[in-house]
Formats: C-alpha cells, structure tokens, sequence
C-alpha cells in the first residue's frame, strides 16, 4: 500500500493514465467512500453506485487536480455531493437493516468482526437518531477512515470545532446504542 | 478495515463501527476500477483527436472554398463578353425599380432571347384551354 507521501505521485502516475496507479488508488479508497456511502444510505447496490459515479468523477478530474495534501478532502466532497444529490432525485429514506444487506458480506469480514446483526441494527438505527451533522462527523470518521484535518477541510470548520463535535457524537451514539441494546455500556 | 480508536471509544461501540466499515462486498475495487478507469485523462483520446482532426478538416475546407473562390473570380475576370451580362443587369434594374409588372414586352426587348419562345407557347396553351 502507498505510504502517504507517495500519494502525490500516485495521483499523478494516474493522471497520466498509468492504470497500475489508478488500480491502487481505487483498491486505497474504494472501500472507504463504498462504506461511508453504505452507511449514510444504508443499501449497499446504491452506495456502489454512487461510488461508481464518484471515481469517474474523479477520474475525470484528475488531470485537473493539482495534489495539495487534500485529494481526501477533494474526493469525500465529491461523495458528498454525489450522495445529497441523489438522496434528494430519490428521496429515499434509509430502511431498516435487513438480513440482505448482512448476506451481502464477506465471509472473512463477519469471521473478523464478531458484531451480531442485532447490533449492528442498533448502530444504524442509533446512527438514524444523530442529528446531521454529529452523523456526518462520526461516518466520515469511522466508514471513510478520514483524518480530523481532512474533515476540516472538507467541512470547511475548524478543527476544534469538529474535534468538539466528534467527541460529543460518540458519547450521544454511545448512549443511543446502549439504551437500544437494553444494557448499559461498560468501559 | 478498522476504525481508528479514539478516546470516547467504548469497546463495543469502536467494535460495531469497525465491523460496519468492513462491509465491503467482494470485487468492489475490481467494479469500481473497470467503470472509471476509461474516464482517466489519457484514455479520453479519442475525443481530442477528432477535435484535433476536425480542425484540420475545417482548416482543409477553408482552404478549398478559398482556392475555388479564387478560381471562379479569375474565370469571370478572363471571360469572353457576350453582352449577357449587359442584359442581366438591365433586367434585374428594371425589375428592382418595380416598372417590370407583367409586361414580358419589356423583357423581351431587354433580353432579346428565349422570351419570345416563352410567350408564344403560353398563348397557345391558353387558346387551346379556351377553345377546349
């Protein structure tokens, strides 16, 4: 895997239209955007979607993009955008989790991450009872892996500040969890 | 993938949001590479050769209309004059001055040719209507 300031030189290997190059960007954050996807739309084929219409974007622009340390920034944007836009065409609202969407993960994923559905049924439904932007904090966090300074830019707010935020969203999700599992946390 | 443990982590919590972002269903990457990697700079070729093809096309076309334009003006420069030109444009003066009407008289003195033909035939085919 690149380290993280080979990436310029990634991007730019892209760019020129070195496919070996565009290959690992995909494989470094495909799944980060697919999950940061899924887990605000809640329906894996949709998040795929969008993540497909994503990296053509991206694609597209690459030989645009001139890398300053913000192409994390640069592509959640675009995920962003790309997930309001079609939440609103389709004005979906998230359905509860299902056993198809369980049924959609790897085998080794479920072996590794010992969650039961249950559980990763409160999570959602917890993560439904954020307010928008606690939710947004803790998704591009957790499921698009990015970093607080990333974030920051992103969401054009200063890092305190959504330190601040992060730190209360998880002590909301916390409870939320907590109260839905019938038990109390233990730390 | 993992969730990058932060403080307020409680183990379950950390736990569930890690395995939530471990839910990637199988050749994602592969589906995701194969869909964009066409939209990469240097394989959108096709696109900016036709454009480069195509200016050189218009450049070619320009090029021709000038040569032929330039060719029929030295046609008409080295003509021989039969006096047509003459004619034409009295016709077409008297035409622009709004005199012409349907007298084909006029016409006929002016351009001296092929209306007398004209005028005939239209006489007979009226004679031969009201006779019929």
């Amino acid at each position: 895997m690149t380290e993280p300031e080979e990436i310029p030189a990634l991007l730019a290997r892209a760019a020129a239209g070195d496919q070996l190059a565009w290959r690992e960007v995909v494989q470094r954050w495909g799944p980060r955007v697919f999950a940061f996807l899924r887990s605000y739309t809640n329906d894996p084929e949709l998040a795929e979607e969008i993540a497909q219409s994503v990296f053509c974007t991206v694609a597209t622009k690459l030989g645009d993009y001139v890398e300053q340390g913000r192409f994390e920034a640069w592509l959640f944007r675009i995920a962003l955008n790309r997930l309001r836009d079609e939440m609103r065409r389709r004005k979906r609202h998230a359905r509860p989790m299902d056993s198809d969407v369980l049924a959609d993960v790897g085998p080794s994923a479920r072996q590794e991450e010992h969650a039961t559905a249950e559980e990763l049924s409160a999570l959602h439904e917890a993560m439904q009872q954020l307010p928008e932007a606690d939710r947004l904090v803790i998704d591009l966090r957790h499921q698009g892996g990015m970093g607080f300074q990333q974030m920051a830019d992103l969401l054009h707010e200063p890092l305190g500040t959504l330190l601040a935020r992060h730190h209360r969203a998880l002590r909301k999700l916390k409870g939320l969890i907590g109260r839905r599992l019938g038990e109390e946390e233990t730390e | 993938m993992t969730s990058t443990p932060d403080p307020d982590h409680s183990p379950r919590l950390h736990r569930l949001l890690g395995a939530q972002s471990a839910r990637v269903p199988a050749g994602l990457a592969d589906r995701l590479y194969r869909a964009s990697a066409p939209m990469l700079p240097e394989n959108q070729q096709a696109p900016a050769v036709l454009a480069r093809l195509s200016f050189r096309w218009v450049a070619a076309a320009a090029a021709l209309l000038l040569a032929s334009g330039l060719a029929l003006r030295f046609t008409a420069m080295h003509a021989p004059d039969d006096g047509s030109e003459a004619n034409l444009t009295a016709v077409m003066a008297v035409a622009g001055d709004g005199v012409l009407g349907e007298d084909f008289s006029t016409v006929n003195a002016m351009q001296g040719v092929g209306l007398n033909d004209l005028d005939a035939e239209m006489q007979l085919l009226l004679k031969g209507r009201v006779d019929g």
